[in-house]
């Protein structure tokens, strides 16, 4: 199982790489670190940039395939997944037992029973934020879906890294976890990004603990 | 020296006193330890006990607490797993109602006395709970039960976070549901468990109460600032043990809680304890004295007894018995007290003998006799009875000559022989040596002489002693009770008279008779009144002329004492001079006379009489060494040549004490004093004592001179002592010349001086000098 995270950690890596590799005509870089309080580095946080300026944002294209959250062995796969607003998700359900998939939060309130022979149709996302997901029959069952406003947001690395290609301009740079804690959640700042610019984000505490961490998808040490 | 019989018991304490004490103090102090350890003990005990069982409720009081919080934390925390439920909280700004009756309906369910939903910030959601939760304080977000106090009722109220998300690290919203305290914990179910008063207090105010009477009292006490788990004593109407305690005090403080109970019974069975340790006390008390008074009186009362029987001792009574006693000790001293009683008896028994009976006869002595008169005399006073006296004659012969041994069988025999006439008298003695005294009551006369008779007969037989007879005599004198005397002294007297009168008598039996002599208690008396006439000037010397025959003229006279007794008038020299030779007051009279002779010597020669005076002298007053000093002092004093004196002697007096008497008359011959031999002839002199005498003269008894005219032997004994006398060179008086024959046959044998009622009769010193200057042989005298 741990594999698979893995695996599904690379393939999200790879694909934002490759989506930054797209846009390698920008001319502008952000490389950004990120770290707790105790300055070691955090993996997994969500990075996104949103520019301010009259820059374009580059719409998600209609035919763009839908994005996957999946159930995989009772717990939800990607742990968190990355959209941009305006995306669908499909939930497959890939466990062979039935799962009633609901999100309570303002982004998106919904409710889904995935049964075995009926996959219902891919959802839209059209509001950014933050969206928990829980199962109503698996009380342990946590994933996340946090649709961003910009095509412009990466993942940072085992080493807490993060480097986001873009266009100069002026941003807002927004940093997210699902642990964060209070004083971390509406952390915002805005950024000029001309060229390389590299940025240390300090946390300014520590994330929650994992509730249940026989189900992680990734394992989170103490920071 | 005497027992004090009242010995001062005031300042010792009797035995009875110090047991008691001793006995009490011990019992107090053991009892009063005991007491107060035991009750302090139990008091710790009972508060102990007490407390504990406070703690036991307190903390069945958290377990039912505990109880319901976890019922309520159960019931809300599935409540808000459900996924209806999670829509209705997820809708409820949309649609709070439906929150709301979803609320509700749990709250019903579940017996919550309100219920309320809130967000994660405690903006209420929806519920029914009171105004004062219209948002869900800081304390409250948190999991856990608190207490509350909501108009005026205390409410255990749980929050239990809900999250939409079971896994969401932040609670998304807040539910509570409360109970009120009143319902829960004050039903019998948990009374029955708990068992004591208890009452909730929010702040000053006590709000509810399984005992509602308490709150208004509780009300007006501070609670709040008593002390924690600790045991008070408060007034609420009555005495009331408080303990306070509070459930959950980090939620909140002011709420707490109140166990009360009433004094009387929290502590029942202490005092109940302590009434039953009293009791016992008391008893114990009580017991203990009475022992110790049973022991004490088992102690002191013997020894009461035993000093009672101590005391008769000392007064005499040695016939006490002494009773059983129970104690060993005492009885050890009761049985000494017994020997001591024989032992004094035994040697009292002894000494009574030895005081009152002769050691030889065994026969009463003295001592018992005049015991046994007195005793006699004071209980029977009207009984007549006589004392007989008989006396051996010649018992000291018969000592001297057979030996003391003969003489103390003899005794044994008279005594012997006495003991055969116990029939006639009962009571006999021997009083001295061999002197025995019979008391003899009777009733007649005739009697009396007839046994007195029998008594005679005891003499009759010989005393056959060691194979020698001896013929024994005695001399018996007879003295009567009343007629005689009416004092054992005085019948004594009696008898002795009696007796002596016998001796002298040769009758044998010798009655007392006082007429015969009239003197004899006299004579006794006179003796020491003689010691004082010779003081107080009762005494007289007369004074009777000597007759020079050859110058026919009175050149000596001689002093002659006589006394007049203020009583019994004229006491002649016979009867006095005996008297004082017996008394020994015959030397201060020599002494007397020789100083009133020589006054009178010199007073006469004053008046122109020059005489010579001779004094008589007696045997002591030979003896005396004294009286030649004296003689020549007085002689000394006045002047007076020693040849004024003669001193007169009789024979007999000189050969009482030949040596002595020769002594002191070669002392007076020295001292130029001349010396006569007076009543020459009837005494006993030996010649060759005679011829040493330092004497210058000798005279002749009166007895060969009354009768010499006629009587022809008496002419002759005169006419040879006249010759004897002449021959020794000694000149010759011749005393009692009572006529003219006489006087001249005298004259005509030579005798020198003649004496006599012839001539003079004893005169007075003034009586003398008238005669002698009247009389033809005093101063009237012609000289040829």
């Amino acid at each position: 199982m741990l594999k698979l995270m893995k695996g599904g950690a690379f393939g999200l890596l790879l694909f934002s790489f490759f989506t930054s590799g797209l846009t390698s005509a920008y001319a502008g870089e952000l490389k950004l670190v990120v770290s707790g309080p105790k300055y070691k580095p955090v993996e997994g946080t969500v990075v996104t940039l949103t520019p301010l300026d009259s820059t374009p944002i580059p719409p998600v294209a209609k035919d763009q395939k839908p994005a996957v959250m999946d159930q995989v062995d009772k717990q939800f796969s990607p742990y968190i997944l990355v959209i941009q607003k305006g995306t669908s998700v499909t939930f497959p359900n890939s466990d062979s037992i039935k799962h009633h998939v609901y999100s309570f939060s303002k982004t998106k309130p919904f409710q889904l029973k995935l049964y075995k022979n009926r996959v219902p149709d891919p959802l839209l996302f059209d509001k950014a934020g933050a969206v928990a997901l829980g199962c109503n029959i698996h009380d342990w069952m946590v994933g996340y879906i946090y649709v961003t406003d910009t095509p412009w947001y990466g993942r940072t690395n085992k080493q807490g890294e993060s480097r986001l290609e873009v266009p100069d301009g002026h941003y807002r740079l927004k940093v997210w976890h699902p642990l964060l804690k209070q004083a971390d959640i509406k952390r915002e700042q805005l950024i000029h990004i001309s060229g390389s610019t590299t940025l240390n984000w300090t946390l300014a505490e520590t994330l929650h603990e994992q509730l249940n961490q026989e189900h992680s998808v990734e394992a989170f040490d103490d920071y | 020296m005497t027992i004090n019989s009242q010995a001062p018991r005031s300042k010792k304490a009797s035995i009875r006193t110090r047991i008691l004490l001793s006995f009490s103090m011990v019992l107090v102090l053991v009892v009063t330890l005991v007491t107060v350890t035991t009750l302090r003990a139990t008091y710790d005990q009972v508060s102990a006990q007490f407390k504990s069982r406070l703690q036991t409720a307190s903390s069945v009081f958290q377990l039912l607490v505990e109880n319901e919080d976890s019922r309520l934390q159960f019931i809300l925390s599935t409540f808000s797993k459900d996924f209806t439920v999670k829509q209705l909280l997820a809708d409820a700004s949309n649609d709070e109602a439906s929150l709301e009756v979803a609320l509700v309906n749990l709250q019903q369910r579940s017996g919550g006395s309100f219920i309320a939903a809130y967000s994660d910030s405690g903006k209420r959601l929806a519920g029914n709970a009171p105004e004062l939760l219209v948002t869900l304080p800081e304390r409250l977000r948190s999991e856990g039960v608190s207490f509350i106090e909501a108009e005026h009722e205390i409410y255990l109220l749980e929050s239990v976070p809900f999250r939409f998300h079971e896994q969401s690290p932040n609670p998304d919203g807040w539910l509570i549901m409360a109970r009120s305290v009143q319902e829960l914990l004050f039903s019998e179910q948990a009374q029955e468990l708990i068992g004591l008063d208890l009452t909730a207090v929010s702040g000053l105010r006590a709000l509810a109460s399984t005992n509602p009477a308490l709150i208004e009292p509780m009300n007006q006490l501070k609670l709040m600032q008593l002390e924690l788990h600790t045991i008070h004593e408060v007034e609420l109407g009555a005495e009331y043990l408080l303990w306070r305690f509070q459930l959950y005090p980090e939620r909140q403080s002011d709420i707490f809680f109140v166990y009360t109970v009433p004094q009387e019974q929290a502590y029942l069975s202490f005092s109940n304890l302590a009434d039953e340790f009293f009791l016992i006390v008391l008893v114990a008390s009580i017991l203990a004295l009475l022992a110790s008074i049973y022991i004490s009186v088992g102690i002191s009362r013997p020894l009461r007894k035993l000093v009672g029987i101590a005391q008769r001792i000392q007064q005499g009574d040695y016939q006490s018995n002494y009773p059983d006693f129970k104690t060993s000790e005492v009885s050890s001293l009761s049985e000494a007290l017994s020997l001591m009683q024989d032992g004094i008896n035994t040697r009292e028994a002894e000494i009574n003998k030895l005081a009152y009976s002769n050691r030889l006869t065994q026969l009463p002595n003295r001592n018992s006799l005049m015991k046994k008169l007195n005793e006699l005399i004071e209980t029977e006073p009207e009984q007549t009875f006589a004392v007989v006296a008989f006396d051996l004659d010649n018992f000291k012969e018969i000592n001297d000559t057979l030996g003391h041994h003969v003489g103390d069988q003899l005794l044994q025999k008279v005594a012997e022989r006495m003991h055969c006439y116990q029939h006639l008298c009962s009571f006999y003695s021997h009083t001295s040596e061999d002197e025995f005294v019979l008391l003899l009551p009777y009733s007649a006369s005739y009697k009396l002489t007839s046994d007195i008779e029998q008594y005679l007969h005891l003499f009759d037989a010989p005393f056959d002693i060691g194979g020698v007879h001896i013929d024994m005599n005695a001399g018996f004198g007879v003295a009567l009770y009343p007629e005689h005397s009416v004092t054992a002294g005085g019948i004594m007297q009696c008898v002795d008279i009696a007796l002596g009168r016998s001796k002298g008598s040769h009758h044998q039996v010798v009655t007392y008779d006082p007429e015969q002599n009239p003197h004899s208690i006299q004579r006794l008396t006179l003796m020491t009144e003689l010691c004082q006439a010779i003081q107080n000037q009762q005494l007289q010397l007369f004074y009777q002329p000597k007759l020079d025959l050859r110058q026919g003229r009175v050149t000596k006279v001689e002093c002659l004492v006589r006394w007049i007794h203020p009583e019994h008038g004229f006491v002649g020299p016979d009867e006095f001079i005996p008297l004082a030779e017996k008394s020994g007051s015959i030397r201060a009279l020599t002494k007397w006379a020789i100083r009133t002779a020589l006054d009178q010597h010199q007073t006469w020669l004053q008046q122109g009489i020059q005489l010579n005076f001779a004094v008589n002298i007696s045997a002591l007053d030979l003896v005396d060494n004294t009286l030649p000093v004296y003689v020549s002092e007085q002689l000394f004093e006045r002047n007076l040549p020693s040849d004024v004196l003669t001193i007169e002697v009789t024979e007999s007096a000189i050969m009482s004490e030949p040596e002595q008497a020769m002594k002191a008359l070669k002392m007076l011959k020295n001292m130029g004093v001349s010396l006569s031999i007076d009543d020459f002839g009837t005494g006993y002199s030996s010649m060759s004592q005679l011829k040493h005498m330092p004497v210058s003269e000798l005279k002749i008894d009166k007895s060969f001179v009354l009768k010499l005219a006629t009587e022809r032997s008496d002419e002759l004994i005169v006419k040879s002592t006249v010759e004897l006398a002449h021959n020794l060179g000694l000149q010759v008086v011749a005393e009692g010349v009572e006529d003219d024959a006489s006087l001249q046959t005298l004259k005509k044998y030579e005798v020198e001086f003649a004496q006599g009622y012839f001539i003079a009769k004893p005169m007075a010193s003034s009586d003398f000098t008238s005669w002698y200057l009247g009389s033809v042989y005093g101063a009237a005298h012609e000289t040829h």
